[in-house]
């Protein structure tokens, strides 16, 4: 008995201390779990084949437009899409980019702000201007965080939960793009069925890649330069998931 | 309302003269390569290229007030035009200034040649049509402007310059009017739809 009540309050004494490192711990266990789901699904790990389909299946597409040059090179890259087969298109904008969405009606042949059954607009708060300071980037970044998430994960979540937003996510480079696929990415992370990623990098970039291509360059699942440089020297930089076909603007 | 303007500009034109040039720097702005375009140096070397009629889209930058522009108007929306003389029997060259243009395609069809920053939204509008002179904006923070410029020029397909270098790069601009450069390839759009139809699993 007096052993018994001895070691409980030994016990006692020793869960104080305890918990601090117990609560280490837990975190440590949860963070190694989180990057090795990250790393499981990286496709610079392992890529991941597509589904197999059929000629006359259609594909509905997301486009993200961004800014100046990256929209002149998107609208180009689209005008030589199949638009029968990649449809209905989801074209996400930065709120009052006027270009593109002149850009949008130029390559659906209709009015600038309308919308058809074959294509939706979605307008998101600017992540970052040019030149904003770091602490400001961060407030506005969260808020297109939260934006993309409603729109591209929660909402099609609750209307239709089988289905990811967009079977295909187009994006070539504009800041605002990295978050629209850190969204995305986490149906893919929870394991639901996900949309595939393109990332097409600008004619611009000759022998190096821009910040957003460097980003994201690990996590999309096909990643395409239009320069044989421009991620890595010769052959080196290109791979499986890496592609080279030449100009394509 | 700017087109109209720079066609007035052409018919008065009095030299034998009979090239346009084109010099645009797109939505942001250059001065380093407008003000050069307007000053003497380069000025006085456009009539005796033949050139009759520069139409300058400077964007944003200010206009620097040197003397070579001095009768020079410049109305609420920044645009306005000058006749400059070459005393030294060169001729005349009508000089056409505007901040922007709705109809930027419009102007490069009328233009023999363009001279743009090397932005590849510019360069792509117009190396398929005009023979082309970049100068790559060196102040901006991640120079790839100059990358872009150097590989399209090693290749021939336009001509690369420093505002430096301008005067002598003009000749080569006006003689390739004359002797093309090399064609930039055409757009083949069979090549993208094959990387994203394999993406989606579409054989």
């Amino acid at each position: 008995m007096q052993v018994l009540s001895c070691l409980s309050s030994t016990n006692h004494v020793i869960a104080g201390p305890m918990v601090v490192p117990l609560v280490v711990l837990v975190l440590l266990l949860a963070l190694l779990l989180l990057v090795s789901r990250l790393v499981w699904i990286c496709p610079a790990v392992r890529s991941q084949k597509p589904t197999k389909r059929q000629k006359d299946e259609t594909c509905s597409l997301g486009v993200f437009l961004g800014s100046g040059g990256h929209t002149g090179e998107m609208k180009i890259l689209l005008s030589s899409l199949d638009l029968e087969r990649y449809k209905p298109r989801r074209y996400v904008v930065c709120h009052g980019d006027q270009l593109s969405l002149v850009a949008i009606a130029n390559v659906e042949g209709t009015q600038p702000e309308t919308q058809t059954s074959d294509y939706t607009i979605l307008s998101l708060p600017r992540a970052r201007r040019v030149g904003q300071p770091l602490l400001s980037t961060a407030m506005s970044t969260f808020k297109t965080i939260l934006v993309a998430l409603w729109h591209t994960f929660l909402l099609p979540l609750l209307q239709r939960p089988e289905e990811p937003w967009v079977d295909l996510l187009l994006v070539n480079g504009p800041g605002t793009c990295v978050v629209l696929v850190l969204v995305t990415y986490i149906r893919r992370f929870l394991g639901l069925s996900a949309s595939r990623i393109i990332y097409v990098e600008s004619f611009a970039r000759v022998n190096s890649l821009s910040l957003s291509g460097k980003l994201l360059r690990p996590w999309v699942d096909t990643f395409v330069v239009q320069w044989p440089d421009a991620a890595g020297k010769g052959a080196a930089g290109l791979s499986g998931r890496v592609r080279h076909r030449g100009w394509l603007v | 309302m700017s087109t109209s303007a720079s066609k007035a500009a052409a018919s008065e034109s009095t030299q034998s003269g009979s090239y346009t040039l084109l010099v645009t720097v797109g939505s942001t702005l250059f001065p380093e390569l407008t003000n050069c375009i307007l000053s003497s140096a380069i000025l006085s070397i456009l009539p005796s290229l033949g050139i009759k009629l520069v139409n300058v889209q400077y964007g944003k930058a200010d206009l620097l007030a040197h003397e070579e522009i001095e009768d020079l108007e410049i109305d609420a929306q920044g645009s306005g035009e000058f006749t400059w003389t070459d005393y030294n029997g060169a001729g005349q060259v009508n000089v056409h200034v505007f901040r922007y243009t709705n109809d930027l395609s419009k102007l490069i069809k009328e233009s023999d040649a363009v001279i743009s920053h090397a932005g590849s939204g510019s360069i792509l509008e117009v190396i398929r049509s005009k023979p082309l002179l970049v100068v790559p904006n060196s102040s901006l923070m991640d120079n790839h402007q100059a990358q872009l410029a150097d590989a399209l020029g090693d290749q021939g397909y336009l001509i690369s310059s420093t505002v430096e270098q301008l005067d002598s790069k003009l000749a080569l601009l006006v003689k390739s009017i004359k002797q093309p450069l090399k064609p930039f390839p055409a757009l083949d759009k069979a090549r993208f739809p094959v990387i994203v139809d394999q993406t989606m699993g579409f054989e």
